[in-house]
C-alpha cells in the first residue's frame, strides 16, 4: 500500500471520528432524558385505625312504616369502623371486601326490628305483630367529589319474611361555609313479594289486597351538619317518604291509622373520633 | 434581550471577582484579607402551559409542540432556561415539552394515583354510611407539575396536598409541591428549586371563603415542606401560586418570608434588568405566577433579569392562558 493511500485512509477515518464526535455533541441533548423519581415527604398526620362517632339526640317519626302515628324518642347512635374495612353502625355490621378508588363493596347484615302485637289500626280487623328479623346482604357505594351513591340489598334469613329489600340513595354535599354542610339525598326502597306481603298485608284483608314486588318507598332527605369543633358537630335530618306501588294500596296505609306520607326527623349532637 | 444577558453572563460566569473584606479586631489594628466571589447565572422559567386534559381543552396539541419548539430554538441559540418549571401539564401531549426540548433531567410531579392523604376534615360524608370512607381521595389527574433541568437533579421530594387542602374542582387533580435539588456546575452548594400550583380562586367553582381557607392551608403545608427539606441551600420557589388576590398574596408572602424576585427587580433596576414588554403589572399585580428566592448558607441569590415571555399567538389563540415567567438569578459565593 502506498504511503499516500494510507494517509488518505487515515484522513478519512479521522474525519469520520471528528464527524461522529461533532454529531454526538450536537445531538447530546436530543437523547432521551433521565427521569428522576421524587420521594414523598411524609407528614405527621397519622390516621387512627379506629374511627367513628357517637351521637345523642331526639328522633321524631312514624311508629312503623305506613303508620300515621308519630313518636318522639331519645335516639342514641353509634358507629365504629376499623381501617375503613370493618364497621358496626347501630343495628348494622359489615365489612368492605372490594375497595377501589371510586368504589366500595362488601357484605352487610342488620337486625330489622319488627312490629309489636299491641299496635292496632282503626278500621282494621287485625294487624299482626312481626318479629325482629336478621338480614344479610351486600352493599356497594361510589363517591365522586361530593356526590355519592349507595345501594344495600338485604335478605331475611330468620324466616320472618323470607323476603328481600334493596335501598338505593344518592346525594350531594354543599359546603355553605367552612363549618356548615347541607346534603340533600334522594332514594328509593324496593321490596320482594314476600317482604311486602309480610309488612303490608293484613290477615283480614288478604282476599282484597295482595302485595307484589316493586319499589314501595321513595324519599327525599335534607341533612344538615354544623361543625362545632374538629370533633364535635350538630346534625339534623328531615326525611319525607312517600309509599308507592302495592304498599300505597295496603290496608295498613289507606285505613284510618295509616299514611302514605311519612315524615321522620332527628336532631343530635355528634362526637367524632 | 436574553441573548444579551447570555453573552453578559457568559463573561461573568466563573469570573473571580476580587473583594476586599475588612475584619476589625479589638484595638485599632485591622486585618485585611483579599477574598474572591464566584458568580454563576441560573436561568429559571416558570410556565403554566394550560394543559388541561381533554375534553376540557381541545386542540392544544399544536400549542405544546410550539412551546417545545421555542425551547429548542432557545437551546440552539444558547439562551435556553437552565431549569423549567411547568404547571398544568395534565394532558399527555404536554410530554413533548419534557422529552423533546433537550433537557437532560426530567422530574414529573406526583401522578393521579400517588399518595394523597385523607384530611382530618374531609368533604366526603363522614357521618353517613360507614363504608363510604375513602382513605384515598379520588383524583382524576396528577399534579400537572414538571421540572426540567440541564443540570443534574441530585435529589427530589414531593408532597401532595391532603384532601382537606383543596377546594372545588381543583380537588380533582393531585395538587402538590415538587422540589428538585440541582447541582449547578461551579456552585458550592446545590440549589433547591420548588415548583407548585396552588388552589385557584374563581376557576375552582368553590365558595370564595373556602377557596381562601384552603389556599392558606396550602401555604402552611408549603412552609412545613420548606422546613422539612431545608438543607441550607439557596432556594428558588416558583410556580402558579394563585396569589393575585391581595389577601392570598399577603398571607403567602408573609408566611414564606422570601423575597419576591419581581418586586426586588423592579425596585433595583441598577442590578436587575426588566425585559422590554415586561411591566410591573405583569410581575406583581395582574399575575398568579411568581418567583421567590432565598439565600443559602453559603450562596447568595439575586435576580438580575426578569421577563414575561411565551406570548406568541397561534391561530388567534395564545400558547397558554399564562405567560412564561423567566428570571435569571445570579448565584454568588466565596469558594
Amino acid at each position: 500500500m502506498k504511503h499516500s493511500t494510507l494517509i488518505l485512509i487515515l484522513a478519512i477515518v479521522a474525519a469520520m471520528q471528528v464527524s461522529n464526535s461533532a454529531f454526538a455533541s450536537g445531538t447530546r441533548h436530543q437523547e432521551a432524558p433521565i427521569f428522576i423519581e421524587s420521594i414523598e415527604v411524609v407528614d405527621e398526620r397519622r390516621r387512627d385505625n379506629w374511627a367513628g362517632r357517637f351521637s345523642l339526640g331526639l328522633q321524631y317519626g312514624p311508629k312503623f312504616v305506613g303508620s300515621f302515628d308519630q313518636s318522639l324518642k331519645i335516639a342514641l347512635d353509634a358507629k365504629v369502623n376499623y381501617r375503613d374495612i370493618f364497621f358496626i353502625e347501630n343495628n348494622k355490621i359489615g365489612s368492605v371486601i372490594y375497595k377501589q378508588r371510586l368504589v366500595r363493596a362488601g357484605i352487610i347484615s342488620r337486625f330489622a326490628f319488627g312490629r309489636p302485637n299491641s299496635l292496632s289500626l282503626a278500621n282494621l280487623d287485625s294487624v299482626e305483630g312481626i318479629g325482629d328479623a336478621f338480614e344479610v346482604g351486600v352493599f356497594a357505594g361510589t363517591s365522586l367529589y361530593k356526590f355519592f351513591v349507595t345501594a344495600e340489598a338485604y335478605f331475611d334469613v330468620t324466616g320472618v319474611s323470607d323476603g328481600a329489600s334493596v335501598e338505593l340513595e344518592a346525594g350531594y354535599t354543599f359546603e355553605l361555609n367552612a363549618a356548615f354542610k347541607f346534603t340533600p339525598v334522594v332514594g328509593a326502597v324496593w321490596g320482594s313479594k314476600n317482604y311486602l306481603q309480610t309488612y303490608f298485608e293484613t290477615p283480614g284483608d288478604r282476599a282484597s289486597f295482595q302485595a307484589g314486588a316493586g319499589i314501595y318507598q321513595m324519599f327525599g332527605e335534607a341533612a344538615l351538619e354544623q361543625r362545632l369543633s374538629e370533633n364535635w358537630l350538630f346534625r339534623g335530618t328531615a326525611r319525607l317518604s312517600y309509599l308507592v306501588g302495592s304498599a300505597s294500596r295496603s290496608p295498613i296505609v289507606i285505613n284510618g291509622g295509616g299514611s302514605r306520607l311519612q315524615l321522620a326527623s332527628a336532631l343530635a349532637l355528634v362526637k367524632l373520633f | 434581550m436574553l441573548a444579551l444577558i447570555a453573552a453578559g453572563s457568559a463573561a461573568v460566569a466563573g469570573d473571580m471577582v476580587p473583594l476586599v473584606a475588612a475584619t476589625s479586631t479589638s484595638g485599632s489594628s485591622a486585618v485585611h484579607s483579599e477574598r474572591a466571589i464566584v458568580t454563576r447565572d441560573l436561568r429559571v422559567l416558570s410556565y403554566n402551559i394550560n394543559g388541561l386534559p381533554p375534553p376540557v381543552k381541545k386542540g392544544k396539541g399544536p400549542h405544546f409542540e410550539r412551546i417545545a419548539e421555542l425551547l429548542r430554538e432557545r437551546r440552539a441559540n444558547g439562551t435556553q432556561p437552565h431549569v423549567v418549571l411547568i404547571q398544568e401539564a395534565f394532558d399527555g401531549r404536554t410530554k413533548v415539552v419534557a422529552e423533546k426540548t433537550g433537557y437532560k433531567y426530567v422530574l414529573f410531579g406526583p401522578g393521579r394515583k400517588d399518595t394523597s392523604k385523607f384530611g382530618k376534615v374531609h368533604w366526603a360524608q363522614r357521618t353517613r354510611k360507614p363504608y363510604m370512607s375513602f382513605s384515598d381521595p379520588q383524583k382524576f389527574t396528577g399534579s400537572g407539575l414538571m421540572i426540567l433541568s440541564d443540570y443534574p437533579i441530585i435529589e427530589a421530594h414531593h408532597k401532595t396536598f391532603n384532601s382537606d387542602e383543596c377546594a372545588g374542582i381543583d380537588c380533582l387533580s393531585n395538587k402538590s409541591i415538587l422540589l428538585a435539588r440541582i447541582k449547578v456546575p461551579g456552585v458550592a452548594d446545590p440549589v433547591d428549586i420548588i415548583n407548585s400550583h396552588f388552589n385557584s380562586r374563581s376557576s375552582a367553582k368553590a365558595p370564595k371563603k373556602i377557596a381562601l381557607r384552603v389556599h392558606k392551608k396550602q401555604a402552611d403545608v408549603l412552609k412545613w415542606f420548606l422546613e422539612k427539606t431545608s438543607a441550607g441551600n439557596p432556594l428558588i420557589l416558583a410556580g402558579d401560586f394563585n396569589t393575585k388576590q391581595t389577601a392570598r398574596y399577603a398571607y403567602f408572602s408573609k408566611l414564606m418570608g422570601m423575597r419576591d424576585a419581581g418586586k426586588i427587580c423592579l425596585n433595583d433596576t441598577a442590578t436587575c434588568i426588566i425585559a422590554a414588554g415586561t411591566n410591573e403589572d405583569m410581575v406583581l399585580y395582574n399575575t398568579n405566577d411568581k418567583h421567590f428566592y432565598e439565600d443559602g448558607s453559603q450562596v447568595r441569590v439575586s435576580p438580575i433579569f426578569i421577563e414575561r415571555n411565551f406570548d406568541e399567538v397561534i391561530n388567534g389563540k395564545p400558547l397558554s392562558d399564562h405567560l412564561g415567567y423567566e428570571v435569571v438569578y445570579s448565584l454568588s459565593f466565596q469558594p
